[in-house]
């Protein structure tokens, strides 16, 4: 029928939650309004991934941003304020369903969770559900509370990242 | 970190905390009222001339401030990645619109 027809909603905000499941899993669920096939191009194309990873208000810049979006690629993202000194996130794909499903590992500690990300379309928003597993409960903990020596290095990125967010908030 | 310990020893385990626990003891001490709801419970004790302070963390609460600050982190990601498939769907209807004619 006509094109125009389609509905095009007043853009409202759609909500982040994150929940921990179980003694080893966190589960970060948010609704887009696009069809999976274009949500899930923008999570394995480097070059639009790289636009929304670190966004700006985090105040830090991605100095470099690789993935090879296929069963056993390896992807790797460094940021930082200085290139000598950058942070990384490194694993690799070990499953790749086009437009529907990824799976990946988190290789820069043990204790890295391998995180699962689905898109799943209705009436033309896509929900996507992002699961992260953790090897142990400890190492869930770990991250959480930030435990010397149990934090895997991914979390303590983070959370420098969130420093650096809030202290730019608080400039503005 | 549980049990009763002097505020300097408290303060002493965890270098990046000191700040932050000092902050609390002053804002505990200082101000009646529930102003600020500290993350730890610090229950003050005085024995001669030390002061003690215990440090109750409240784990659930500790956990639930983690997920937050995770939450914000995931909702400025996806604010940026909304404003990508913004575009990207843009650019597909006018890719639609120039295959139709």
């Amino acid at each position: 029928m006509d094109a125009r027809r389609e509905s095009e909603p007043t853009p409202m905000k759609n909500r982040t939650t994150v929940q921990r499941k179980s003694e080893r899993e966190l589960v970060v669920t948010r609704t887009f309004n696009g069809p999976a096939r274009i949500v899930f191009e923008a999570w394995t194309k480097p070059e639009l991934l790289k636009r929304w990873w670190v966004p700006k208000s985090f105040g830090v810049s991605l100095l470099s941003c690789e993935a090879d979006v296929r069963v056993g690629g390896r992807y790797r993202f460094e940021f930082g304020h200085e290139a000598s000194k950058p942070m990384a996130f490194f694993g690799r794909y070990i499953e790749v369903t086009p437009h529907s499903r990824l799976v990946w590992t988190n290789d820069e500690s043990d204790d890295g969770a391998v995180t699962t990300v689905t898109f799943e379309e209705k009436g033309g928003k896509t929900l996507l559900v992002m699961h992260e597993l953790y090897p142990s409960k400890e190492a869930l903990d770990g991250a959480i509370a930030g435990m010397e020596g149990g934090m895997p290095e991914t979390f303590a990125q983070l959370d420098e990242l969130l420093v650096t967010l809030g202290a730019s908030v608080g400039r503005s | 970190m549980q049990g009763r310990l002097s505020a300097r020893c408290v303060a002493g385990r965890r270098h990046s905390q000191i700040d932050f626990i000092s902050m609390q003891i002053r804002s505990t001490r200082r101000f009646p009222g529930p102003k600020l709801k500290p993350l730890a419970s610090l229950v003050d004790e005085k024995v001669g001339r030390v002061r003690t302070c215990k440090l109750g963390l409240r784990r659930l609460e500790e956990e639930a401030a983690w997920i937050e600050r995770y939450r914000q982190l995931w909702d400025a990601r996806f604010d940026e990645l909304d404003k990508v498939v913004e575009e990207l769907k843009r650019k597909e209807k006018v890719d639609g619109r120039k295959k139709r004619e």
